[in-house]
């Protein structure tokens, strides 16, 4: 039984043409390098989630509530960003929750926004806090917190009754390689998608 | 001979060959990573008493806890700031045992890992520490209340070390949760000092 079956393996291979065997090489490659993790899937189709919806990226979940546009940025009557003829402040209302074991940052000078915004001209302004309009650079594991988001975008590109794009990139917590430590990377391929209409305040 | 040494190499070899590269697969899953061969040599000690590594003498005196908190930032000013969450302060005393010293610290937390909070409007401690000058000062974090009321869970620990990443350093693990904590609605932070004890 075995040696027949030998036989016929055999006789299958060495009736092979020379670019057959390589569709057999080429077929083993493929499968040591998925044995040893080299092998992404590949899912080209992002995800969509909605206004209200809560949606998770690995690190964060966040539960977006709108999408505002401003003249200028105030905090009560102090004025935190003062109104330009060419542009306006587009502002990402959302809660925000840390789900991993260590803080996460929200974006800040070095560091990519939670939020990638599709537009083709904007400037990241940060992250605030709606109960006191301060700052909030990182958030420390399980706390959660209404935060907004805030783009300086020119005038003529986001005006109320609009939409904006954002989208939310997948995140794994990993070993650095040429850093020391253990951070969240971001996915450069799997995404979820967001369209938010852009209201006045 | 050569012919039976041949046949059992033609047996052998393919097999043998899967074997080899199934096991180098999975010793390749199990390497150690960067933080376990690099990793800190801990110091464990807890709250109360002098905990001494290579480099520092640490003694957490307190642990506070509270929503808002008033940090002192001069003699007549101050700055009132809410948490996110809750803030826990550690108050301790730093000694730097042989040279100047970054001092680092974070928080373990019912396996959650917090830094030093961003929105503290005030230093805790000098930038650096000095050796036969211990600094009395306070660490402060901002945690998540449903891990540490009404009672704590899971581990709660301050890890302090002398650089910002303690790749194969000491570092000091101080145990806290070996006395309840003090809570109260509003704290009240003073600035650091620096000097013998008194």
């Amino acid at each position: 039984m075995l040696s027949g079956l030998k036989r016929f393996i055999r006789g299958e291979l060495a009736g092979l043409k020379l670019p057959q065997m390589w569709h057999l090489v080429a077929g083993a490659v493929v499968a040591v390098a998925a044995l040893f993790g080299g092998l992404d899937s590949a899912d080209a189709k992002p995800k969509v989630f909605n206004v209200g919806q809560p949606y998770s990226d690995g690190e964060f979940t966040v539960n977006v509530t709108k999408a505002i546009v401003l003249d200028d940025v105030r905090a009560g009557k102090r004025v935190m960003m003062p109104a330009t003829p060419d542009h306006v402040y587009l502002g990402l209302v959302s809660s925000v929750r840390n789900d991993g074991p260590i803080q996460g940052s929200l974006g800040g000078v070095i560091d990519s926004a939670e939020f990638d915004l599709q537009q083709p001209h904007k400037e990241f302004l940060g992250a605030f806090r709606i109960a006191d309009s301060s700052a909030v650079v990182a958030l420390g594991p399980k706390l959660s917190e209404k935060v907004v988001f805030l783009w300086k975008v020119p005038r003529s590109e986001v005006a109320a009754g609009s939409t904006v794009t954002l989208r939310v990139w997948q995140k794994q917590l990993r070993e650095m390689v040429v850093t020391y430590g253990k951070d969240w990377l971001a996915s450069e391929t799997v995404y979820a998608q967001i369209v938010v209409p852009v209201v006045k305040p | 001979m050569t012919d039976v040494r041949a046949g059992i190499t033609r047996r052998v070899a393919l097999p043998l060959t899967a074997v080899l590269i199934t096991a180098a697969a999975l010793l390749w899953h199990r390497l150690p990573v960067p933080t376990q061969i690099y990793a800190p040599f801990d110091v464990h000690g807890s709250l109360g008493s002098p905990v001494r590594g290579r480099t520092l003498d640490v003694t957490v005196t307190k642990v506070r806890v509270a929503p808002k908190a008033k940090f002192a930032l001069g003699q007549r000013s101050s700055s009132t700031v809410s948490a996110i969450g809750t803030w826990l302060v550690v108050d301790a005393t730093v000694s730097a045992l042989t040279s100047s010293e970054f001092v680092t610290a974070d928080l373990v937390l019912a396996g959650n890992t917090y830094q030093q909070a961003l929105r503290a409007p005030a230093r805790g401690f000098g930038v650096r520490v000095d050796p036969g000058l211990p600094q009395h000062g306070y660490w402060v974090f901002d945690v998540a209340p449903e891990l540490i009321q009404p009672t704590i869970t899971g581990p709660l620990q301050v890890r302090v070390g002398a650089d910002s990443d303690g790749r194969l350093n000491d570092r000091l693990v101080i145990d806290l949760a070996n006395r309840p904590l003090e809570s109260s609605q509003i704290m009240a932070i003073k600035p650091f000092e620096i000097g013998p004890a008194t």
